[in-house]
């Protein structure tokens, strides 16, 4: 099972804005965190992440860009992320930037790519290269969904 | 004993009206003999207070002083007060004091310079406010732009400072613009002492990236 790496479009390349939209945010100085709450919408170029509850951390004060500053990203509740025609759900989602690795973990983890599905319960991406990987819940094993015509297509 | 059983209050209210118009005048005549000390005490009392508050103001450093309908019109007022590394320099084109709560000063096209503590400090400018001196809190409305010594500018319609705490609050749309980005939000919070910003009623952020700082630099 192949995949693009359209992960790799998240956070990684910082030539586009982020622009993140929700119902409040709360800038805590002393530690150095932002909690956005409330139909959080994460966007930049062709990524997307949406989530209730995103808490960001960044390293020092915002004084340089504040992009590179973003050491750490923890989104919790209902995690949606999609980049280019590829979709992850689950529970809770972490990016750890300066490693470039996202894991999302949830009872019900699902990838898909297009018609392609793919059911887990913890989903670790590699920003940069875009590999996927998702482990089965320790007792079942992982569901593969694969659309016969789609085969042809990759 | 009861003290008065029910029968003997019955007898004295069957007493002549006459009675009880005299009753009524004695009764008056404590009040008043009471009452007209007191307001005479109360006028002078306002007038040793009108003394004081000129002679606050004086050492407020006030351009001349008149008195107007609405309060006391000061031209070109500088109110100024610190608390440890807290202080606030706030000067406007004319202030109107209250009558009716001398704390109280309305400011027109106010220019306010507030240090948080060392290393920031905010320069707020507005066409109105509202200084009362009893709370210590600053309001300022109508046309306002703060710049932050960390190198944003917010543009807003009003906010409410306490400048003992150094907390703000707004009740209207604001946006924070610096090079690095900018939010748009319903409403803001900032509690100095605890370092929380607090940005409610939905917002929208936008962080540049490294490219487009380089642009903008």
């Amino acid at each position: 099972q192949t995949f693009s790496n359209a992960f790799a479009g998240f956070g990684s390349n910082d030539a586009e804005p982020i622009q993140i939209e929700a119902e409040s945010l709360e800038v805590q100085d002393k530690s150095n965190s932002a909690t956005f709450t409330g139909n959080v919408v994460v966007s930049q170029g062709e990524s997307q992440l949406k989530t209730q509850n995103l808490v960001v951390f960044y390293a020092g004060s915002a004084a340089g860009n504040v992009q590179q500053s973003i050491s750490r990203l923890e989104a919790r509740g209902r995690v949606y992320i999609s980049s280019k025609d590829q979709t992850a759900t689950g529970d809770e989602a972490s990016f750890d930037m300066d490693r470039q690795i996202m894991v999302m973990t949830g009872d019900k983890v699902v990838l898909s790519q297009g018609e392609n599905v793919v059911v887990g319960n913890k989903l670790t991406v590699n920003l940069k290269t875009g590999k996927a990987d998702l482990q089965a819940p320790s007792t079942g094993r992982v569901k593969v969904l694969i659309q016969p015509r789609s085969v042809q297509g990759n | 004993m009861t003290a008065a059983s029910p029968m003997t209050r019955h007898r004295t209210g069957g007493e002549t009206s006459a009675q009880k118009r005299a009753r009524r005048h004695s009764r008056w005549v404590r009040v008043l003999r009471v009452l007209l000390p007191l307001t005479g005490l109360a006028i002078l009392a306002g007038m040793v207070g009108l003394i004081a508050v000129f002679n606050y103001l004086s050492s407020l450093g006030l351009g001349n002083i008149s008195l107007s309908t609405d309060g006391l019109v000061m031209d070109r007022p500088e109110l100024s007060g610190h608390d440890g590394e807290r202080s606030y320099k706030v000067s406007a084109v004319r202030a109107i004091q209250r009558l009716s709560d001398p704390r109280v000063i309305d400011l027109e096209t106010i220019h306010a310079d507030i240090v948080l503590n060392p290393s920031q400090s905010a320069q707020l400018t507005a066409l109105k406010g509202t200084y009362d001196n009893g709370e210590e809190t600053l309001t300022l409305y109508d046309g306002l732009q703060v710049s932050w010594s960390e190198g944003y500018t917010i543009d807003l319609t009003d906010v409410a400072i306490d400048l003992k705490t150094g907390a703000m609050r707004t009740s209207d749309p604001i946006s924070i613009r610096s090079d690095k980005g900018h939010i748009r939000a319903g409403q803001l919070d900032y509690d100095q002492d605890k370092g929380i910003v607090r940005f409610t009623d939905g917002i929208r952020m936008v962080l540049n990236s490294a490219l487009q700082e380089k642009e903008q630099e």
